[in-house]
């Protein structure tokens, strides 16, 4: 009843110990991604070029950017897997041509579209009490058809000029991407750390039954919750299409299932309530250096699929280990 | 050991016999507390043996110790004489200890009959044999007395069904040993009844029953020999017949219980409403009521339960809607604000609602102490507001609540049961609200806890506060409220000063209507 057992030899030290627990309730992306760079520095030294950990972190931040909205999701019991089919609406209107708008009209019109796919999956979730799998799903289904019908009156083509720039320029030395994820990153993880919102975010995640038995607006905190992640995949959609240079039906296409690995080895645990902002995006920088490195050993595309695969079924069972472990 | 506990222990080991369980200096420390402390007592076998004492004495600890869920730092425990340890709930299940945990183990998904032979289900040719299990536990559950059957999926029953099924499952075993753990806190009386029934039974067939509960009637009833506990130290093993009600509390808390419930407040002289409800109806077809609660008072809704105090008050707190009239609040200032509409709405107006279920409904179990009273700080605050949680407010109310924890960090799954509800009504006094809806103010809780919490609600209405309750226990009602009402079928049915009330008035009430003198045949 009274806490939960420690099963270590009483002849190590109290600190020791106490190292060893804190060390034990990190992340997994904090020990993984120092493994992987020691790992790399063994056995492929070029990678950790400072110009190609750069590179390896422009390509983490579209990730980046949507594990924010997917580690929110999941943070209040949800889960968001429409960001494929968002990635995809977003690629389409700003390449097509389609819509005769200027450049900022079309991200504006983005921007909405994201604002209506997060409703939308909010209100079937919150109201309907729909699985938030199946809802986000179908959403990917419906975007996916829209998209398909609109492409064969006009492909898709080249990328508005000011998402081109963003996607490939840099500042000194530091890419525009890395600035945005950053951007993004830092005013949302002081946020939820701060605000009332994420006191309330806390504890939907623990109890949501308990949350709404005491009157905290449960229904509003999912709206906003989806809504910021839709407009999280979204900005990230952005990025893909500036940094690619032209729009394409594909984009995007895995960034569902890799934020999802990545909230995982983040250390954001499904129920208790508790997780940080930091550790998803150190695990979007670790899977995206993975796949480099595999791509490195000379791995083709079905083998890094393979691999990537194998990294997410590893994130979930680490995951299971470790809340078997805490509520022992 | 004194002579005294050498003394003892002879009573329980009659003409000799050896012991069918006996704990030896038993010790276990979790993290720094120690949950036992040198314990030793033995159990007879062909008897019910009360494990009692407040929450957080060690029982429950205790009893897990027997059942394999993790092995003692130090002591033995021994069967029929001899050593035994126990690697894992499995081996101890395979040395025959069956325990009916106080939570559910059923698993939702699973007809009755796949539940009661988890994992030991009769084969033939290697494979499960379904109509033997059918049978089997058709009988198991004819036994117990439950009129369910065999195929029905568990988690399409009531709770109260589901712990008689957890019940037939702990007989299904054929265990020497029955471990209890609070078998009755979700049980109606025909269940209790029922459970008296098998324990007689079990008793009879030559085993061990180990009871733990903290309800006196239920020892009193079902149990021969009592073991009291107290802060994880052994206090006493006797005979139950022994005892007396008086000398069984104030073994378990150890000192004479000065006063359960706290002195009632002086009569508001203006009755100054914080609460009224007019014409409510909380559900279809029912009866409307109509009440008031002043500043000062605490109100019962008292009756039989499924007489409808549930829905009323659950309706008021904007839980579930209701179907005609309706209900203000009062701020200090005259101001009305309606309530029933949200929960949401109802915390806004200044009203907090605390549920029966603490572990469902109620807490944070993840979560410190701190964050579980913090979030009532954070009512009707913006959501894009900065969190203003005053750490010094919250160690301040632990300590005038006495929370027994390590500090404020601790996990509020980690307390007992008495210091989670006080948490729970903590944080709603943290909240800055000044009506509260209270559904089983004290339910799980032991003695002194108990009087903590009565104190607690005292101190809130007479700072001006107002409080309604719902409550299963009568002696709650009378010993509380400064009034009550008696719900019988939807509608009130009497009102009674909480001075003047007995058990016997209310339940006249609350059973036929009208006061005892007239009812008599």
């Amino acid at each position: 009843m009274t806490g939960a057992i420690v099963k270590e030899s009483a002849a190590s030290p109290h600190w020791l110990k106490m190292v060893g627990a804190r060390l034990a309730n990190l992340p997994i992306s904090y020990i993984g991604t120092a493994a992987l760079l020691v790992g790399a520095g063994l056995a492929r030294p070029a990678l950790l070029q400072p110009f190609l950990l750069l590179l390896i972190l422009r390509q983490a931040a579209p990730l980046g950017i949507a594990v924010i909205g997917q580690s929110l999701c999941i943070r209040l019991l949800s889960l968001d897997l429409s960001f494929g089919g968002v990635a995809m609406a977003v690629s389409y209107v700003l390449t097509s041509g389609y819509l005769p708008f200027s450049e900022p009209v079309l991200i504006a019109l983005c921007l909405l579209l994201g604002l209506a796919v997060g409703a939308i999956n909010a209100f079937f979730i919150a109201h309907l009490r729909a699985s938030s799998v199946i809802v986000t799903l179908a959403m990917v289904l419906i975007l996916g058809g829209v998209v398909t019908a609109f492409s064969q009156l006009r492909s898709p083509g080249e990328s508005p000029e000011l998402l081109r720039y963003i996607g490939q320029a840099r500042i000194g030395i530091l890419p525009v991407t890395v600035l945005v994820w950053a951007a993004a990153l830092i005013p949302m993880a002081l946020f939820l750390r701060l605000s009332v919102f994420g006191r309330y975010v806390d504890a939907i995640g623990a109890n949501p039954r308990a949350a709404w038995a005491s009157g905290i607006p449960y229904i509003r905190a999912i709206y906003a919750a989806h809504i910021l992640s839709s407009l999280f995949a979204v900005l990230s959609a952005f990025l893909l299409v500036g940094f690619v240079g032209f729009g394409s039906l594909s984009i995007g296409a895995d960034l569902a299932l890799n934020s999802l690995a990545a909230v995982i080895l983040g250390g954001v645990t499904f129920g208790s309530g508790k997780g940080g902002m930091l550790g998803p995006a150190a695990a979007a920088f670790m899977l995206m250096f993975s796949f480099n490195l595999l791509t490195s050993f000379g791995l083709g595309e079905p083998g890094k699929e393979m691999a990537q695969g194998a990294i997410i079924a590893l994130a979930a069972i680490a995951y299971s280990a470790r809340s078997a472990r805490q509520w022992a | 050991m004194s002579l005294l506990a050498l003394k003892e222990r002879s009573a329980a080991h009659p003409a000799g016999r050896t012991p069918k369980v006996e704990f030896r200096n038993i010790t276990k420390r979790f993290d720094s507390t120690e949950a036992l402390s040198v314990v030793s007592f033995a159990g007879m076998a062909g008897s019910v043996h009360a494990i009692t004492g407040e929450n957080g004495a060690g029982k429950s600890t205790l009893m897990k110790l027997l059942a394999g869920v993790y092995p003692p730092d130090s002591g033995e425990i021994l069967f029929d004489g001899r050593a035994i340890r126990f690697d894992s709930p499995a081996a101890a299940r395979a040395a025959g200890v069956s325990t009916v945990f106080q939570e559910l183990t059923l698993l939702p998904n699973l007809t009755i009959a796949e539940n009661l032979f988890l994992g030991r289900e009769p084969r033939r040719f290697g494979f499960a044999d379904r109509s033997a299990m059918r049978r089997q536990a058709h009988a198991v559950l004819q036994r117990v007395g439950v009129d369910l059957h065999p195929d029905v999926t568990c988690g399409d029953l009531a709770i109260a069904e589901q712990h008689l099924v957890e019940i037939a499952k702990g007989a299904a075993a054929q265990a020497d040993i029955v471990i209890y753990d609070e078998p009755t806190a979700a049980l109606d009386a025909p269940g209790v009844d029922k459970l008296a029934r098998l324990i007689e039974d079990q008793r009879r067939a030559g085993k061990l029953v180990f009871y733990i509960s903290h309800r006196l009637d239920e020892i009193f009833r079902l149990c021969d020999m009592t073991t009291v506990l107290k802060d994880g130290k052994h206090v006493r093993t006797c005979p139950t017949a022994d005892l007396t009600h008086d000398a069984l509390v104030s073994l378990m808390v150890g000192r004479e219980l000065a006063r359960l419930y706290p002195e009632r407040g002086a009569k508001p002289s203006t009755a100054e409403a914080a609460l009224r409800v007019t014409d409510f109806v909380a559900r279809p077809g029912g009866a409307a009521v109509s009440f008031a609660v002043a500043r000062g008072e605490i109100v019962g809704l008292a009756g039989i339960e499924g007489h409808g105090q549930r829905e009323i008050i659950r309706a008021l707190a904007g839980l579930a809607p209701h179907m005609a009239g309706g209900a203000l609040k009062f701020d200090r200032d005259g101001s009305a604000k309606p309530l029933g509409g949200s929960i949401v709405a109802t915390a806004r107006a200044g009203v907090g609602f605390v549920p029966e279920d603490r572990k469902t409904e109620g807490l944070y179990q993840p979560l410190s102490i701190q964050e579980n009273i913090g979030l009532g700080m954070l009512r009707g605050a913006s959501m894009m507001a900065r969190a203003k949680i005053d750490r010094n407010r919250v160690r301040a109310l632990m300590q005038q609540m006495n929370v027994r924890a390590r500090d404020d960090r601790q996990s509020v799954s980690s307390l007992s049961g008495g210091n989670q509800q006080k948490v729970m009504i903590g944080r709603w006094l943290a909240s800055g609200v000044d009506v509260l809806l209270i559904e089983e103010p004290t339910r799980g809780v032991d003695v002194g806890a108990k009087a903590e919490i009565y104190r607690l609600l005292r101190a809130f209405v007479d700072a001006g506060g107002a409080a309604l309750i719902t409550s299963s226990e009568l002696t709650e009602h009378i010993g509380l409220c400064d009034r009550i009402l008696i719900i019988r079928e939807g509608a009130i049915v009497a009102e009674l000063a909480g001075e003047e009330a007995t058990e016997e008035t209310v339940m006249s009430y609350a059973l036929i209507g009208r006061p005892p003198e007239r009812a008599s045949r």
